[in-house]
């Protein structure tokens, strides 16, 4: 799964100035963390010590270095095959959840009808139901004979089932709606802290509604908009079940290839090359995403 | 579009059209009546209050006006055009809110621009116009901050800067110096007042503070429950209440009940536990009814030094029960013989020679005694 989160949140625009810089944090606050790294150490340093202990043993067919090794995984033709699938995967998904997730976050902040309780509900129950039956339920929907295919068929819109299974657009749908709650989460968070009367004072100042929301409401949103892109992305470029089960072996991607690897080839070296360097890419990608953002933000801030 | 600052309005040209107009204008939130027939005028070039208490419907009245709100029934007129169905941009109207609601990710020059970016104006006409309502609200010089890099009392100037920018037909203020400290509301109310005279805008002024609404205001409108209960310059609504709503939201009033028993011409007669009391009638009031005073009216003597009620004069007699030290003044809560409490003001020297436990007389013109039905 993701490996890293830059913490975006706590970059709140606001805050900052009125932070005094070079403080120290008392020690005692220091205790505040420590459960968390022990946490942190046992169930992800010491897992990935061993996968990196793994990837470093000498391979015991050539006997080559390990870095040598990593070089032949990662230039092999077949892994970057898998990088770019992943890498569009990763994109699709994040691109499609913020289409989708912006307008929801946008309508779940501001309305006042009672209903919007339920909304808000819908949007949270695919964390509360199992990824593996929630991705069945893609499969009973989007099969050859499934629901989908049966009403377009009844509706005399296609003459034969179309595939939908075991393809691209039915992996990103599967990841879209696993992950859209953690993109609306963050866009919500973002959007409630924007005061509504600053969106009326562009209105009474002139802005029609497009305007107000080009010029005051999305970039007082961009902080939000900005961690769950990243949030979203690292989930989706880790994910494992959805493609595998999606995908049905058609969508390959580093991680059901690196489950084949450890699991099924039972080549655990190769597995953990690959697991290092899915980290090392989505990290990798992460950190150019963030340098752009302080870009952006530095330009926009003169 | 004009954006000159300093070119004073025609404001006082002979029958100019009013600046903003109610006319039965109502709003209900499910079913509940925030706004009830509201008929206002606000004469060009002039500051009109509209004064309450919270949930009086006078912020739900300003925001009708701007167009945030549509009103179940009624028209909003601005400048004699019909604006009840506009949408806000389109009223050309500018608003100051309690919160300041600069945009936080504009410096002051940007926020001061947007108005006028949003008009498509070019850069160079705006940059002088931006420089120019700066310097209306002594904010030169903090262009390049952004919101957070300023205290509260020039964020209020950035947001009036911002208002004023766009020459808006009328400029709606929403409790703006409700977060400032006591001495900077003052000190805002009379530069507003200033820069009111200067830009010649007309504005419509909402707080629940009656002072800063008898400092700012030409014409006050007091609300209550959704109802305007009285409009009128700051002396009529402060000397000449109609009710005794009015009355007591002016300050501290004692109230007595009675009965009206007869009148003469401008006076009335009316009966009270305390005594026959004979008042100037501005209303017919008649059968059970309620006497007013202002304890700012009322001055407490000692009683053994009594004197006969002349004609001018109202007093009751009691006891002196406490003294409440406010400062510039001292407020006596006297016993009156009837077992009610009577609120009168007097100066602190007054209590080496009226202390606690004195008998006294309070007395009060009949001048300053408003008579309400019950």
């Amino acid at each position: 799964m993701a490996t890293v989160r830059p913490d975006f949140a706590s970059r709140t625009r606001d805050a900052a100035p009125s932070r005094p810089r070079g403080r120290r944090t008392p020690p005692a606050a220091l205790w505040l963390l420590a459960p968390g790294l022990g946490v942190l150490g046992v169930l992800f340093l010491y897992p990935l010590a061993r996968v990196v202990a793994l990837g470093a043993t000498a391979d015991p067919r050539t006997l080559g270095s390990p870095s040598s090794a990593l070089a032949a995984v990662i230039l092999s033709p077949y892994v970057w095959r898998l990088t770019t699938t992943t890498l569009a995967l990763a994109c699709w998904t994040t691109l499609v959840a913020l289409a989708l997730g912006y307008p929801m976050a946008y309508y779940l902040v501001r309305s006042t009808s009672r209903h919007r309780y339920l909304a808000f509900i819908a949007v949270l129950a695919p964390l509360m139901v199992s990824i593996v039956v929630r991705t069945l339920g893609w499969i009973m929907v989007l099969g050859t004979d499934g629901l989908a295919n049966q009403l377009l068929l009844a509706l005399r819109v296609v003459s034969r089932p179309v595939v939908w299974l075991y393809t691209f657009g039915a992996t990103v749908t599967g990841l879209v709606h696993v992950l859209l709650p953690f993109m609306v989460l963050s866009i919500m968070a973002a959007l409630a802290r924007i005061d509504p009367q600053v969106e009326e004072s562009a209105r009474i100042l002139g802005a029609n509604r497009w305007r107000t929301f080009r010029h005051v409401t999305l970039p007082l949103s961009a902080q939000g908009v900005a961690g769950g892109c990243a949030l979203v992305f690292s989930l989706a470029m880790g994910s494992y079940v959805t493609p595998a089960l999606l995908g049905g072996g058609k969508v390959q991607v580093l991680a059901t290839q690196i489950y084949a690897q450890m699991l099924e080839i039972v080549d655990w070296r190769t597995g953990a090359l690959l697991s290092l360097y899915l980290a090392g890419l989505t990290l990798l990608v992460l950190l150019a995403y963030a340098l752009l953002l302080r870009r952006a933000e530095a330009y926009r801030g003169g | 579009m004009a954006v000159a600052m300093t070119r004073a309005h025609p404001a006082v040209a002979p029958a100019a059209p009013p600046a903003l107009e109610l006319v039965g204008v109502s709003k209900s939130f499910r079913g509940v009546g925030a706004v009830r027939d509201v008929s206002l005028t606000l004469p060009a070039g002039t500051i009109l209050s509209l004064l309450g208490p919270s949930g009086c419907g006078k912020t739900t009245t300003l925001r009708i006006v701007a167009g945030f709100v549509a009103p179940d029934t009624g028209q909003v007129r601005i400048g004699s055009e019909d604006v009840t169905d506009l949408p806000p941009h389109l009223r050309h109207l500018g608003m100051v809110f309690q919160n300041y609601a600069l945009f936080p990710h504009m410096t002051v020059f940007e926020n001061v621009a947007f108005g006028l970016r949003m008009r498509n104006l070019g850069a160079a006409e705006i940059g002088p116009a931006v420089r120019a309502a700066l310097r209306l609200v002594r904010m030169t010089g903090l262009e390049a901050r952004y919101p957070r890099e300023l205290s509260g009392g020039q964020q209020q100037r950035v947001a009036l800067a911002r208002a004023i920018v766009t020459r808006p037909r009328v400029l709606l203020l929403d409790e703006p110096f409700g977060a400032l400290d006591r001495q900077l509301r003052e000190e805002m109310q009379i530069e507003l007042k200033q820069l009111q005279r200067t830009v010649g805008i007309s504005f419509v002024f909402v707080t629940h503070d009656q002072e800063e609404a008898l400092t700012i205001s030409d014409r006050i409108a007091v609300m209550r429950s959704g109802v305007i209960e009285q409009v009128g310059t700051p002396d009529e609504v402060f000397e000449q209440p109609r009710s005794l709503f009015v009355a007591s939201f002016f300050g501290t009033v004692n109230v007595f009940e009675g009965t009206v028993s007869g009148s003469d011409g401008s006076a009335i007669l009316v009966a009270g536990p305390l005594g026959r009391w004979r008042v100037p009638a501005r209303a017919p009031v008649s059968g059970a009814c309620v006497v007013a005073v202002r304890a700012a009216d009322v001055a407490v003597r000692r009683a053994d030094r009594d004197e006969a009620d002349d004609g001018d004069w109202l007093s009751i007699h009691g006891r002196v029960e406490n003294i409440v030290y406010k400062g510039t003044t001292v407020l006596y809560q006297i016993r009156a013989r009837d077992g009610s409490l009577v609120l009168a003001a007097g100066e602190p020297a007054l209590r080496a020679s009226v202390p606690v436990g004195a008998p006294v007389s309070a007395a009060w013109r009949a001048a300053r005694t408003h008579v309400f039905p019950r």
